[in-house]
């Protein structure tokens, strides 16, 4: 579903964000990328959005090099991916089923299909009987289920989470990983960038670690901090 | 902001009507006055005979620069002198007869072909001498052309303003937008959806600042017109040009124009930043 093959970023500065990195995510997995600040795990993320592109080596996300596509081709990538932000990203002035109902506004869905979508999406995050509140009136936990609704709204194929619970107190933070965990049991792969330990060890998933932009830990059922095998 | 962005847009569309309509009621004024100017008094040689000035005439009326040709029997011409006189002198009684050749009176098309035809009648053999106002045929033509240059200078400029402003506001649109654009990225827009609706609300900018701004020249024009009419001083001194509806019209046109390049330049920013 998703392979990095020898994938190296630099920015201007000479900033190497990730260093001849190699990994394959099978479909269906459910995979932590943890590792401190500046480490790479959002930039691993935007290329697999092709928010970035590799300055060397290949991004390849369901049989399609990513690098490759034409930015005409690139919106129609993104609807087969679901992202999930720190910070919410929500539509203020929008309802919580407005704002649900705009990913599937955006890509030209009839209407007929969009009622049952939504209402699909926001009961499976268990904020159907606050479809209509605004943002300012949801709690931090309920605004991030807003997001996840929002991002999985199209039944994507992979849901890429960036920090999901950083904004979140624990208690929140485990209800987003099991949400996140029940998105991935209806077979939608899960990639989720995080430094919350909680979650890593609570789901107990396969988890990529690394440092300084390069891996430095791959474990199926892993926990945040495990033993560093040096590659 | 958007208010204020159509307000600019009208405001802009109609300095440019205006600017346009002055270059109008000037080049209007100056025809009106070139009209006296572009008339020729072609004295013939004494020895032509009436039906040679005749002849002469059908020739010169031929002509492409030439509008009309009166030709006046050398009697009438003495009596129109004796007429500028008061009536007083007989001129032919003084000359033993009548001193005045033939006389053909020339009107040019302008007073910008005025001079050329008259060195062209100047050649011709039957013709002794060719009378126009040269020097003020060549000033009139002077002010038409410094009118025209500082007219399209200021119209350049206020283009360049119009669009400027309806790029801005579209530039603020997209900045207050941002959070939604990034989330119509994310979610799979492609970039006409994203883009669409910006360059429609560039346009209706446009549209209602052009027709705002044909209201505003109209209610300008037809104030002066009243202004004109009542005023008998005034009266002499313009002839106020009546632009028809297409010139209204096109001001709407042109409103929409500045629209359209306005926010096609603004979101062609936003188009390389989302590619």
């Amino acid at each position: 579903m998703i392979q990095l093959h020898n994938v190296t970023v630099k920015f201007k500065g000479g900033i190497v964000a990730l260093n001849n990195v190699s990994c394959t995510i099978n479909k269906g997995e459910f995979v932590f990328i943890v590792g401190p600040t500046g480490s790479g795990k959002s930039t691993i993320l935007k290329l697999i959005n092709r928010e970035l592109i590799p300055t060397q080596g290949k991004v390849i996300v369901n049989g399609i090099n990513v690098a490759s596509l034409r930015p005409s081709q690139v919106p129609f990538l993104r609807r087969s991916i679901g992202v999930v932000f720190q910070d919410f990203l929500l539509l203020q002035d929008k309802t919580v089923w407005e704002n649900v109902a705009f990913a599937l506004k955006v890509i030209g869905a009839p209407r007929s299909e969009l009622r049952d979508a939504v209402c699909s999406a926001l009961q499976l995050v268990g904020l159907i009987e606050k479809w209509d509140a605004y943002p300012r009136q949801l709690s931090g936990g309920e605004q991030q289920k807003v997001c996840m609704a929002r991002a999985i709204v199209n039944n994507p194929l992979i849901l890429l989470a960036d920090e999901p619970t950083g904004n979140l107190d624990p208690d929140s933070s485990i209800e987003i990983a099991s949400l996140l965990d029940r998105v991935n049991q209806r077979g939608t792969t899960v990639v989720v960038a995080t430094h919350d330990k909680y979650i890593v060890d609570y789901l107990k998933k396969r988890v990529i670690e690394l440092r300084g932009g390069s891996i430095v830990r791959d474990e199926p059922e892993g926990v945040y901090r495990g033993a560093i095998t040096v590659r | 902001m958007s208010m204020a962005a159509t307000v600019s847009a009208a405001l802009s569309v109609a300095v440019f009507g205006l600017l346009v309509l002055i270059v109008l009621y000037v080049r209007s004024a100056v025809l009106r006055e070139s009209e006296k100017v572009n008339c020729m008094r072609v004295y013939l040689h004494s020895g032509v005979t009436e039906q040679q000035a005749r002849e002469l005439q059908r020739r010169i009326q031929r002509w492409v620069l030439v509008k009309s040709v009166k030709f006046v029997h050398k009697d009438e011409g003495l009596r129109e002198m004796e007429a500028s006189m008061g009536n007083h002198v007989s001129l032919r009684s003084l000359a033993g007869g009548n001193p005045l050749p033939h006389r053909l009176d020339v009107v040019a098309v302008n007073f910008e072909d005025a001079i050329e035809c008259a060195k062209r009648l100047e050649r011709l053999p039957e013709v002794e001498s060719v009378v126009c106002m040269a020097d003020v045929v060549k000033q009139l033509s002077h002010i038409m052309r410094l009118v025209r240059l500082c007219g399209l200078a200021l119209v350049i400029v206020t283009a360049f303003a119009t669009l400027t402003l309806i790029a801005n506001a579209i530039r603020l649109t997209i900045y207050a937008r941002r959070e939604a654009i990034r989330i119509m990225q994310l979610v799979g827009a492609t970039i006409w959806f994203i883009r669409a609706p910006l360059m429609l609300e560039g346009l209706i900018y446009g549209l209602v600042g052009g027709a705002v701004a044909s209201l505003m020249v109209y209610a300008a024009h037809a104030s002066l017109l009243r202004l004109v009419e009542t005023n008998k001083v005034l009266l002499m001194l313009f002839h106020v040009a009546v632009p028809n509806w297409y010139f209204f019209a096109s001001m709407t046109i042109v409103g929409l124009a500045f629209g359209l390049l306005g926010s096609l330049s603004a979101v062609h920013q936003l188009v390389r930043y989302l590619s």
